[in-house]
């Protein structure tokens, strides 16, 4: 037994008990298992929202790239997700809610086409899917520090935790694990930076943080400022197209709830991140050369409770993130692709059923990424990249242009996703240099706009020709 | 005094007005008085006799005892009326408290005496409370009851704030000890008084319920949503209680070495607590069961306990904290506003308002509610507590790892929390027809505390009662938010629904609406 089994155990137990408990909420309603009835209140959404956008990227990881970089690289992924939620909830929280689906292609469907959401959903669907894999291949590393178990076993272990209690409690389960999980992290991180700060040495901090910050990587593109700004507004707009965010803007009670709760979300997700981005700068002072890591820092720099506590905070975002990943993308799965394919099969009826049943594929594949594959972080980038390259502009414009065509919803999707993975693939050389870097995440979303324009004017332009012949 | 305005205070005193109310009031300002005496006495005896080392056992010991008690409560409340148990329950308190001054005067400093006296005094905690509450409940309708039992609790920490200025007072003058025969007194008076009640001298408002006979099994109460959550609540939020209690006395051991000095800290921090959980009790509670109402209010205290947990992590993560005698650092300031939030929270806001919770099922039911969450809940709750401290104190854990669970508790206490508004309502529903205490106007303040989903989500599900009382009254509201989403959730019942239901609720909306809802509903039907 090690010293941090006994939070360990006692976080995953209590998680897995509300999930069951949270399973007399779904009474066989499919709206109840996908949007949690809409009845979630804003507090509960707030935490909700703050632990799906703090996973393990916006905190592990950004405290890892501040150690290893400069402190935009970390604080970059907090910051842009957290700009996300906060556009979210300026501009599409209240229309869309309004409009009460039950997923984010939904919107595609109703606005667009079948053919669009589907396009849409399976993008979506494998975005999600690496973003599961990512946090559960990092869960692994931190469950081999908590517990002493190898990933190879610990990562099956949460994952079917987690896929049990997702399936029993569908967003009832996810949303209400969020306040546990996130709440957990809040604390921790708090708690431990407040600690850190006053156990310093007068002067320690402001030479910590000093030492990492600069404003130069952020207005030089020799210093790579190409970069950083591609991967803030490819988090912050990108994310906009997150079907876990968007979840729970359904799932809210009003529509001013969901604007709000989105909101003051973005606001904590920022301050988290940027507690863990100065913790990454604390810990690059403390150590030395060759031992950077924020765990190295935590294990060996910290006293056993503080450290115990940011191995908590790590795990509390990585299950609040996987969990809300797994019920987005079996529920995706089922509603998009399989029920437009197979009406029958996935009728009304059988929806809820079948919707908890992806759930085993979903994680399964995760787990075996995970495990297989276990840094898929640039696999991850590029991933959301597709999304934020083919998804948003259709559906900004779906919001805000009434005039846009289902024709130029997918082309809009479907070809800057392809030049996308195109630039990754085949272009490669040219993102080595820091001027230039980045700009293969800028400019597919540019080129879906481009298209999403024309193709709409041309189809208006040619409506209208029929009909003056007509 | 009819002509003075005495603004928040004027409900305590329209209690000592009214013939009718006054002996409880007084009994439960006895009630609270001797229970913070004895609570001061005990805790002081306990501490310097065994240590907090032994408290997780204690737990197990109470939990065991409290089982035998109220499976002997639970037979005698089939035999007897509520006025007699709280009769018998104040006698027998007194005496305890005499014997164990008696068995402290005569010099027992054993670990099993310290251990007996712990559990008595926990004992007067329990019991003494649970039946005067039933009395309360039981003469006081709903509309009456979110009056008076604020007040009610008032008078209890009024008690209580008494208990902790004498139990400083005298500390020094008498003993520590030798307040217990304070007690002693104070409960003998509570079973007179009580005993007036019975032998009819005090008209009561309404007439005692004969209960024999009618009370409903354990299964038949577990149906009742406010019970059940009530219940599943009860469990962590106890174990947190007891969690932040020994965090409390195992960081206060440390700090002070004398009895005195450790009594008159006791007191004074218990009177500290009982006086703002009086202010809280008169200012705060009122208004927000006014305001948010009494389910929502319920909420406050499992919302601050799990705060307070994450003050008792700051404690634990500071190593050396417990180590420095005599000196209240920041670490321990946090214990005590964690063990702060737990005493003045329940004392004032929780206990008033779950009483108000009981008003949702019936009288008959209300005693077994009582008994059920009394004698099994609770000692589980403590036995689980119990049993969790042995553990980790058998396995070495560290301070910050008991903390850290607590607040792990604490998030779950806040999660289940979340179910006392709605399940109120599914309660108040269920019992609306059967219940006279409860009123239309009741109801629908009910209905209007919680969001509109979650509140139309309730009342579409009684759409499904057999009673057709409770259908009728479920359509009335319903049709007071009239919008898309309802017509929404409509079509989404429509294969279960009745159509005549459907109908009902949709005759009233323009005629082309309508007819849309009622065509889909018969296609679904047919499909």
């Amino acid at each position: 037994m090690t010293p941090m089994t006994v939070p360990t155990i006692s976080f995953l137990l209590v998680s897995l008990l509300i999930g069951v408990y949270a399973a007399r909420r779904i009474k066989g309603s499919v709206r109840n298992y996908f949007v949690a009835g809409n009845m979630i209140p804003f507090w509960v959404l707030v935490f909700s929202m703050t632990g799906q956008a703090i996973e393990l990227g916006a905190t592990h990881d950004n405290a890892n790239l501040v150690i290893g970089g400069g402190f935009w690289d970390g604080a970059v992924l907090p910051l842009g997700i957290g700009c996300s939620l906060i556009l979210i909830g300026l501009f599409f929280a209240k229309p869309l809610h309004k409009l009460r689906l039950l997923t984010l292609p939904d919107f595609y469907v109703r606005r667009y086409s079948q053919g669009v959401g589907v396009t849409v959903a399976l993008i979506c669907m494998m975005s999600f899917i690496i973003l599961i894999a990512g946090n559960l291949a990092g869960l692994g590393v931190l469950l081999e520090i908590a517990l002493g178990i190898p990933p190879i076993y610990s990562v099956p272990g949460v994952a079917l935790l987690v896929m049990t209690y997702t399936i029993a409690g569908g967003l009832f389960a996810v949303t209400w694990n969020d306040v546990l999980q996130i709440g957990v992290s809040i604390v921790a991180f708090v708690v431990g930076i407040v600690w850190i700060f006053f156990h310093l040495e007068p002067g320690e901090f402001s030479k910590a943080v000093g030492a990492k910050f600069s404003w130069t990587p952020l207005v030089s593109l020799e210093a790579g400022s190409l970069r950083l700004w591609a991967s803030l507004l490819a988090l912050a707009l990108g994310d906009i197209v997150a079907l876990d965010f968007m979840e729970r803007v359904f799932a809210a009670g009003t529509p001013r709830g969901a604007q709000w709760s989105c909101i003051v979300a973005g606001i904590m997700t920022m301050i988290m991140g940027l507690i863990l981005a100065v913790l990454g700068a604390i810990a690059a002072s403390s150590m030395q050369l060759g031992d950077q890591s924020i765990l190295a820092y935590i294990q060996h720099h910290l006293p056993a409770g503080l450290g115990m506590i940011f191995i908590m905070g790590f795990i509390g975002a990585g299950v609040s993130t996987i969990d809300g990943a797994v019920m987005a993308c079996s529920v995706c799965v089922s509603r998009n692709i399989l029920q437009p394919w197979f009406p029958t099969a996935v009728s009304e009826s059988r929806l809820l059923k079948v919707s908890r049943s992806m759930a085993v594929p979903v994680t399964a594949i995760g787990v075996l990424l995970a495990l297989v594959f276990p840094v898929p972080a640039e696999l991850l980038v590029l991933a959301f990249d597709v999304v934020f390259a083919g998804c948003l502009v259709p559906l900004v414009l779906g919001v805000y242009w009434k005039r846009g065509s289902a024709r130029a919803a997918f082309f809009a999707i479907v070809i800057p996703s392809v030049i996308r993975l195109a630039l990754h693939y085949l272009v490669t050389d040219l993102w080595k240099d820091p001027r230039f870097n980045g700009l293969q995440t800028l400019l597919p979303p540019l080129i879906s706009l481009i298209i999403f324009v024309l193709i709409t004017l041309y189809d208006e332009n040619r409506r209208g020709r029929i009909g003056t012949s007509a | 005094m009819n002509g003075v305005k005495l603004g928040a205070l004027q409900p305590i005193m329209d209690l000592f007005r009214r013939s009718d109310t006054r002996r409880l009031g007084v009994v439960m300002l006895l009630n609270g008085l001797g229970i913070e005496i004895a609570k001061v006495v005990r805790d002081t005896f306990f501490i310097n006799v065994a240590g907090a080392q032994y408290i997780p056992y204690v737990y197990i010991l109470f939990a065991v005892v409290m089982v035998a008690s109220s499976l002997l409560y639970a037979y005698a409340a089939r035999r007897f009326s509520v006025r007699h148990l709280s009769s018998f329950a104040a006698a027998c308190s007194a005496l305890l408290a005499a014997g164990a001054w008696y068995g402290i005067f005569s010099g027992h400093t054993s670990l099993g005496f310290a251990a007996t006296v712990f559990v008595a005094v926990e004992m007067f905690f329990i019991f003494l409370p649970l039946t005067v509450w039933a009395i309360a409940n039981e003469v006081f309708g709903l509309q009456d009851g979110e009056k008076i039992l604020p007040s009610l609790t008032s008078c209890a920490l009024l008690g209580t704030v008494c208990g902790g200025v004498i139990s400083r007072l005298f500390t020094n003058i008498i003993g520590p000890y030798n307040l217990l025969l304070l007690s002693a007194v104070a409960f003998t008076y509570v079973a007179l008084l009580i005993g007036q009640m019975i032998s009819g001298t005090c008209e009561l408002a309404g007439e005692a319920k004969d209960t024999q006979g009618s009370i409903p099994s354990i299964r038949v109460i577990w149906k009742e949503p406010i019970i059940r959550t009530l219940s599943l609540l009860a469990l962590p939020l106890w174990v947190l209680a007891y969690l932040v209690e020994y965090t409390y006395f195992y960081s206060m051991e440390s700090v002070f070495s004398s009895p005195v000095e450790f009594s008159e800290f006791l007191s004074s921090f218990l009177t500290i607590c009982s006086l703002a959980a009086l202010f809280i009790q008169i200012y705060i509670t009122p208004c927000l069961v006014k305001r948010i109402g009494a389910a929502a209010t319920c909420f406050t205290y499992p919302a601050a306990l799990a705060c307070a947990t994450t003050a008792l992590l700051v404690y634990g993560l500071y190593p050396g904290a417990q180590e420095r005698e005599g000196y209240i650092s920041f670490a321990i300031l946090c214990v005590l506003v964690a063990r702060f939030l737990d005493m003045s929270l329940y004392q004032s806001i929780y206990e008033s308002s779950v009483q108000i919770l009981y008003y949702a099922v019936s009288v008959e039911a209300r005693v077994k509610a009582r008994a059920f969450l009394g004698g099994i809940v609770f000692p589980l709750s403590i036995a689980c507590a119990g049993i969790i401290l042995t553990l980790f104190r058998y396995f070495n854990e560290p301070i910050y790892n008991v903390t850290f669970t607590a607040v792990v508790v604490g998030f779950l206490v806040l999660i289940l929390a979340m179910d006392i508004r709605p399940d109120y309502l599914r309660s108040l529903l269920g019992n609306a027809h059967k219940n006279s205490g409860i009123s239309k106007d009741g109801l629908h303040d009910a209905i209007v505390d919680l969001p509109v989903s979650e509140a139309r989500g309730i009342l579409l599900d009684e759409l499904y009662s057999s009673d057709k009382k409770r259908i009728e009254f479920a359509i009335s509201e319903l049709k007071t938010q009239v919008d898309e989403a309802l017509l929404e959730e409509l079509q989404d019942r429509s294969l279960t629904l009745p159509n005549e239901i459907v109908h009902e609720l949709t005759k009233e909306l323009p005629p082309l609406v309508a007819q849309q809802i009622r065509e889909i509903c018969s296609q679904k039907s047919r499909g």
